[in-house]
């Protein structure tokens, strides 16, 4: 805690943090109680190296790592992590036939006892293929409870015991793990484990395997400013059954877990314990509203990105920004509609953004919502602004869509002719902006405010990759792969 | 001559035929690797199989560092523009890749998708680890024969 502190202070007399009323933070010193990676895929040759770390030097950490679609966020596969003091945890994101799955030779604990599986698919019946569902997303980490080695002031040595490294291995016994039961509440008192403290910092790396390509990228941490409770939750399918909404966001602010038709817009689906916890599951003694609205406050503090990009052919460049929205899904509403775009459950509805929210315009039958238009300058100041200038592909739906964020890992690539983009091979939520200025490489502004409705910033994480061949006669071939991160400028309100 | 190399290689029990049968043979095998037939009767390769084929030699040329014999597997169109120096530094010199096989084709019409199962070794401690991984190639028919769809 003190670290998060001391960053804070930091932040805070850096100006960094200025204008933020939150209870959730972003934290600039990368270190925190929940990681978010903005971006994995196993697309067109893609692979996904993931390095989580524990930089508490005393306490272990249970940790849930839940990897999320680009189309609608839905869980394409989670596990719990224990990582021992000062750990490192490694995986691969790889692709068996057509679905992704985790490759890891890691010697940290983890439920279930082997993770080396391919990803699920049966939450992602909202997408058209499940299994490319699984290709492309963005990853949450979040830090459920940590691992003293004594609880309480009592020797508690079963569970820091066996996640602990001992000559390079744990001994993961499967009893204690198995045995660990919720603890949200503090009702489990001693099992082994405490309120968690921020301390986790991770990154990836997408790699193109048949192009040696790379592009890394760190994960952005957040922290809360205060910790009530353990959000410890078992990785079992044991269910949970909220007796209404109120109970049910005690919880989390997925309404997909509540019941169908209004008041409540749920879908029904049944919730387990391994669905828990997410990033709006308390962590501060509020509700999970309270949480989710906090947390959306702390990433959307600008309207725009400041991107650079440059896409030369003749050294093969290309550019692409992801535009990642963490908390989106917590937006949702599903209305009933005898003649909806989904059905689910037994259901047939559509899906809307919560009224009063910045996401009450999204169109959900598209899986879009809309943004003011872009801002394109060359290197020489040519400028472009406007829908008139830019030749966008695929064709969104409709005029006012036309500069719009497609699902919840949105990726544009510039100059690219088409999707696949350039630089990620993105498909499932990708859109390439032409543009026709002279010059090949320069800067832009894309806007990450909507547009209608209520209008303001979005929740955003991303970055921007970059790839440039050095392709010069009698060279042997070089992918220099970049990422700078969104820069991004302070939001005005219009 | 080719009655000499045939009964010292010792192909038949009777020399005198031996040489008409195998090249008989060889001309079956020419016809094989030319027109795509499966064998002797004439029973036509599969676009499936033709496409296994030419993936998994494609592969095997690349993890050996034979760029030229790899490049040779791209679209007509693709090395009209694309000249082989070119298509070797596409990729990035020479990648980690530690083997590569054929595991699937699915065709369709001219179309057909070939699903290699790729193994590198991992950037990533442990790097003692290979990783292995599947890539999903297209492949089209042109002019007669199945070549590997590049972007230039």
């Amino acid at each position: 805690m003190k670290k998060r502190l001391l960053a804070l202070g930091v932040a805070t007399a850096l100006g960094m943090s200025a204008g933020v009323a939150s209870a959730m933070q972003t934290e600039p010193s990368g270190i925190g109680m929940y990681n978010i990676l903005p971006y994995y895929s196993v697309q067109s040759g893609n692979n996904t190296l993931i390095q989580i770390t524990n930089t508490d030097e005393v306490n272990g950490k249970a940790v849930k790592v839940r990897f999320r679609g680009a189309e609608w966020s839905d869980d394409v596969f989670d596990f719990t992590l224990f990582l021992s003091p000062g750990d490192v945890w490694t995986g691969a994101v790889t692709v068996n036939g057509l679905v992704a799955h985790m490759d890891t030779v890691d010697n940290s604990c983890t439920l279930p006892a082997n993770i080396n599986q391919d990803f699920v698919t049966f939450r992602a019946a909202l997408s058209e293929d499940s299994n490319a569902a699984t290709r492309e997303g963005y990853v949450e980490v979040i830090t459920m409870a940590d691992i003293p080695p004594t609880v309480g002031g009592d020797p508690e040595e079963d569970l820091y015991d066996t996640i602990l490294h001992h000559n390079g291995e744990a001994a993961c016994d499967s009893g204690v793990l198995t045995a660990l039961t919720e603890d949200s509440a503090n009702v489990a008192a001693d099992q082994g484990m405490e309120n968690p403290t921020p301390a986790l910092t991770s990154y990836a790396i997408v790699i193109n395997v048949p192009k040696s390509k790379a592009f890394a990228q760190a994960a952005i941490a957040v922290n809360p400013d205060s910790v009530n409770n353990k959000i410890y939750y078992m990785q079992k399918n044991v269910e949970i059954n909220p007796a209404d909404l109120a109970e049910l966001q005690a919880l989390t602010a997925d309404r997909i877990f509540a019941a169908q038709g209004a008041p409540d817009n749920g879908v029904g689906l049944q919730m387990y314990q391994f669905d828990l916890p997410d990033l709006t599951t308390p962590v501060e003694g509020g509700t999970a509203i309270a949480q989710r609205d906090s947390l959306t406050d702390a990433l959307a503090q600008n309207g725009d990105a400041v991107v650079e990009y440059v896409t030369d052919s003749a050294i093969d460049a290309t550019t692409d920004v992801v535009f990642t929205q963490p908390t989106r899904r917590f937006f949702y509403n599903y209305i009933e509609n005898a003649d909806g775009a989904y059905e689910l459950n037994g259901w047939t509805f559509d899906i809307e953004g919560d009224a009063g929210s910045v996401y009450d315009s999204l169109d959900g039958v598209s899986n879009r919502i809309a943004v003011g238009n872009p801002t394109f300058y060359d290197r020489e100041e040519g400028k472009l602004v406007g829908e008139d200038d830019i030749v966008i592909s695929p064709t969104p739906p409709n005029v006012a869509l036309t500069f719009s964020l497609k699902g919840e890992a949105s990726v544009i690539s510039i100059n690219n002719g088409a999707i696949p983009t350039g630089s990620l091979a993105a498909s499932l939520t990708a859109n390439n902006y032409e543009t026709n200025l002279e010059a090949p490489d320069g800067w832009a502004i894309l806007s990450t405010t909507t547009t209608s409705g209520t209008v303001g910033p979005l929740p955003i994480v991303g970055f921007t990759a970059i790839n440039i061949l050095n392709n010069a006669v009698g060279a042997a071939g070089t992918n220099y792969g970049m990422v700078l991160p969104l820069r991004q400028r302070e939001y005005v309100a219009p | 001559m080719v009655t000499g190399r045939c009964k010292a290689e010792g192909f038949c029990w009777w020399p005198s035929s031996c040489c008409v049968l195998a090249r008989v043979g060889v001309l079956v095998l020419l016809a094989v690797a030319l027109t795509g037939c499966a064998g002797l009767l004439g029973e036509p390769m599969t676009p499936e199989q033709v496409v296994a084929k030419r993936a998994q030699a494609r592969w095997d040329a690349l993890v050996a560092g034979e760029w030229e014999t790899a490049y040779s597997f791209a679209t007509p169109a693709y090395r009209a523009v694309v000249d082989a120096q070119r298509f070797q530094r596409s990729h990035g010199g020479q990648p980690s890749w530690l083997g590569a096989k054929v595991r699937d084709v699915q065709c369709r019409e001219d179309v057909c998708d070939a699903t290699v199962r790729l193994k590198y070794s991992s950037p990533l401690p442990p790097r003692s680890h290979a990783i292995e991984t599947d890539y999903i190639e297209r492949w089209i028919l042109d002019g007669g024969n199945w070549w590997i769809y590049l972007k230039p």
